[in-house]
């Protein structure tokens, strides 16, 4: 049976899954995922600074510090690659390693134990968000996580909603974007602003790494299902819910951590849609490939007999053997398109010969273009 | 106390693995940041870790081999799920292994939280592979690190031409019919077994930053591909040794955390010092500095 406590976590979940998804679909759309793991790994420097001084600061106070520590390791990557020290990918994750090894020591130091339980940073304490209350004039207003959640979230749309144009332009043609004065790099600190800021204050519900799956995970599932900016970001929302819903009512029952769970089954979520997706999947992709194959070997099959009729006009067929000696396909392949060639209509069996009947013929003279040469020649005159 | 320890046999273990392991790394991490696939290196930490901790979930064997296998049998997965994925659907690979990476984490916790109800000592001691340990090596991992990275420093000295063919110049190595694939393939095989043997060094966390922070600080001191190897060998073997020797001397401080701290620390002075890039050096020799030597106007 759900308590009201329970409830109080799904919302908390959903808020956050949500507000990740936001930020999710321009990195998609923009295929740079080093914002969120350098912001992910970076922004322990600042929950470190905040663990340390947690005796003087409130706790409310670690989202920024963390927003402020992975801004910095965005900017620091980009400084290093800006002074051609070396190439992008590994200034990110160099700089986010060593803010995240800097972090890591700084809590290590201050509990004074070699592998304290850094289990806050790695796997966030989604059970305790409901306990960090708001109270005002002596009613409860719910829990604190809701209101600082639902503020990101709000800020993440309202973000998207009045620059979606310069969002869209600079994500999809940066060159044009540049070209017509668009401040492509104001652009770039406001969506790295929204990433840190949502990975900094959903990190207690998601922990900090898997905070990366929540943002990448759910638009990268839903480009197989949308194109546009706006459609992407309701499917990614609703991939989000069911994620969460799914996720949650399955560590429900086994007791196990919850966004690891919804982690697993956003994953599972991609991994399906890649294999199966209508169109986009592999699955269909592939079948459509090879439908296309086959339908090609039969126009080349029966272009083939057509030119052999030309050439020997005492034989006017091959045998099967010889197409496929002819075209070097291999042998089941040549016999299903024999046998496809017959079912249609196009060929047929004369006395142990493959031969082209009159609608073959003319699908032959179609593919070689024949016909048409014919039509422009009566034409012509 | 200082002479127990530092003539100590758990010392020299830890020193020679970590340090023999910073080598490796640092050597395997030119190929990675020429390949462009640190984050594939990150997740295939996690994919060992998650490997490890289901084998201890359904087989609950101390069997070294039989870990080591599972951990190897879901590096390879999610390493042939990537590329196949990646590949066929035209998404941008990074994107691919970012996700990759941050599920098996999440799937690692998962299996944290789930074998800690049922009380798996084994899953227990796994704990420290998030961070990483190294003073929690024993001889026969220390061996086995040291005769995977030994294996694998052979096979890169051994193939070193073939591979800077198939990275640098795809068009070279197929008429010079070298198997692409399967160079491509070794070169990840032997990622992911001195990521196996790593982890409990280093840690799921830092494994990645262990292959890319060497090789992007000897990038900084050389363009030539064999000298830069050998840079970031060294790198990687002094950041390793002087990691553990930190670790092992201060109970408190994690390996892996301290590893990627000197590691960083060489790659500041690089950036400061190194001939051509360095900071400090281009100030001096004005904008217009040449890293081929020639200076222009």
């Amino acid at each position: 049976m759900t308590s009201f406590i329970e409830l109080e976590i799904i919302a908390i979940t959903i808020l956050a899954a949500l507000a990740c998804a936001v930020p999710g679909t321009i990195i998609a759309l923009r295929g740079s995922p080093f914002i969120t793991d350098t912001s992910a790994k970076s922004s322990v420097f600042g929950f470190a600074a905040g663990f340390a001084s947690a005796w003087w600061l409130p706790s409310a106070a670690l989202i920024p510090l963390g927003t402020a520590a992975a801004l910095f390791g965005i900017w620091a990557a980009n400084k290093i690659r800006a002074a051609k020290l070396m190439e992008k990918n590994s200034a990110a994750s160099s700089v986010s390693s060593v803010l995240l090894a800097a972090g890591i020591l700084i809590i290590n130091g201050f509990t004074g134990v070699s592998g304290a339980d850094i289990s806050t940073v790695t796997a966030g304490d989604l059970a305790f968000v409901p306990f960090d209350r708001i109270k005002a004039g002596g009613y409860d207003m719910g829990p604190a996580a809701v209101y600082i959640l639902g503020a990101v979230l709000f800020f993440n749309l309202m973000c998207v909603l009045v620059f979606y144009k310069e969002i869209k332009l600079s994500s999809m043609d940066e060159g044009y974007a540049r070209s017509s004065q668009l401040k492509v790099d104001a652009v770039n600190i406001l969506i790295s602003f929204m990433t840190a800021l949502t990975a900094a204050s959903a990190f207690r519900v998601t922990g900090a790494f898997m905070a990366a799956a929540f943002i990448l995970a759910p638009s990268l599932t839903a480009r197989f299902y949308a194109k546009r900016l706006s459609a992407l970001i309701i499917t990614s929302a609703l991939i989000c819910v069911t994620a969460c819903l799914t996720g949650f009512g399955l560590a429900y029952r086994a007791n196990v951590l919850i966004a690891g769970t919804i982690v697993c089954v956003m994953g599972a979520f991609f991994i399906i849609s890649a294999a199966a997706a209508p169109e986009t999947g592999i699955i269909p992709m592939l079948s459509e490939k090879k439908k296309k194959r086959f339908r090609t070997g039969m126009l080349i099959a029966s272009a083939h007999l057509y030119l052999r009729e030309k050439e020997s006009p005492e034989g006017k067929s091959v045998e099967a053997a010889r197409l496929h000696t002819a075209m070097a396909w291999s042998g089941s392949f040549t016999g299903k398109i024999i046998l496809a060639l017959e079912r249609e209509g196009l060929a047929e069996e004369r006395n142990g010969l493959l031969a082209l009947t009159e609608k073959g013929r003319e699908k032959a003279e179609e593919a070689l273009g024949i016909k048409m040469r014919r039509g422009l020649e009566t034409k012509s005159p | 106390m200082l002479n127990d320890i530092l003539y100590g046999y758990a010392f020299h273990t830890i020193l020679k693995g970590s340090a023999a392991l910073g080598f490796t790394a640092g050597i395997l991490g030119v190929f990675i940041i020429t390949k462009k696939s640190s984050l594939m290196a990150g997740a295939s930490a996690s994919a060992a870790l998650a490997g490890m901790l289901i084998s201890a979930a359904f087989t609950g064997t101390r069997n070294g081999s039989v870990i080591m296998t599972a951990a190897g049998v879901m590096c390879l997965l999610s390493f042939f799920l990537a590329k196949f994925i990646a590949d066929t659907l035209k998404i941008n690979k990074f994107m691919v292994h970012g996700l990759i990476a941050s599920v098996n984490f999440g799937l690692c916790m998962v299996l944290f939280t789930y074998l800690r109800q049922e009380k798996n000592a084994l899953a227990a001691g796994m704990e420290k592979f998030i961070l990483g340990e190294a003073s929690t090596l024993m001889k026969s991992e220390a061996d086995a690190a040291l005769y995977v990275c030994a294996a694998s420093v052979l096979i890169t000295a051994l193939c070193i031409k073939r591979f800077k063919a198939v990275l640098f110049s795809p068009e070279l190595a197929r008429t010079a019919h070298i198997p692409s694939a399967f160079y491509e393939t070794l070169m990840f095989l032997m990622t992911a077994a001195v990521t196996i043997v790593g982890i409990q060094t280093v840690g799921i966390l830092f494994m990645g930053a262990l292959f890319v922070i060497p090789a992007v600080t000897a990038g900084l001191w050389t363009r030539a591909f064999i000298p830069a190897a050998l840079i970031s060998g060294l790198a990687g073997g002094i950041s390793g040794a002087a990691g553990g020797f930190l670790s092992a001397l201060q109970s408190n401080i994690s390996s892996g955390p301290s590893v990627i701290i000197f590691a960083g620390l060489l790659l500041l002075i690089s950036a400061l010092l190194a001939p051509g890039k360095g900071l400090l050096i281009k100030k001096r020799a004005g904008y217009f500095y040449r890293p081929s030597g020639r200076q222009t106007k």
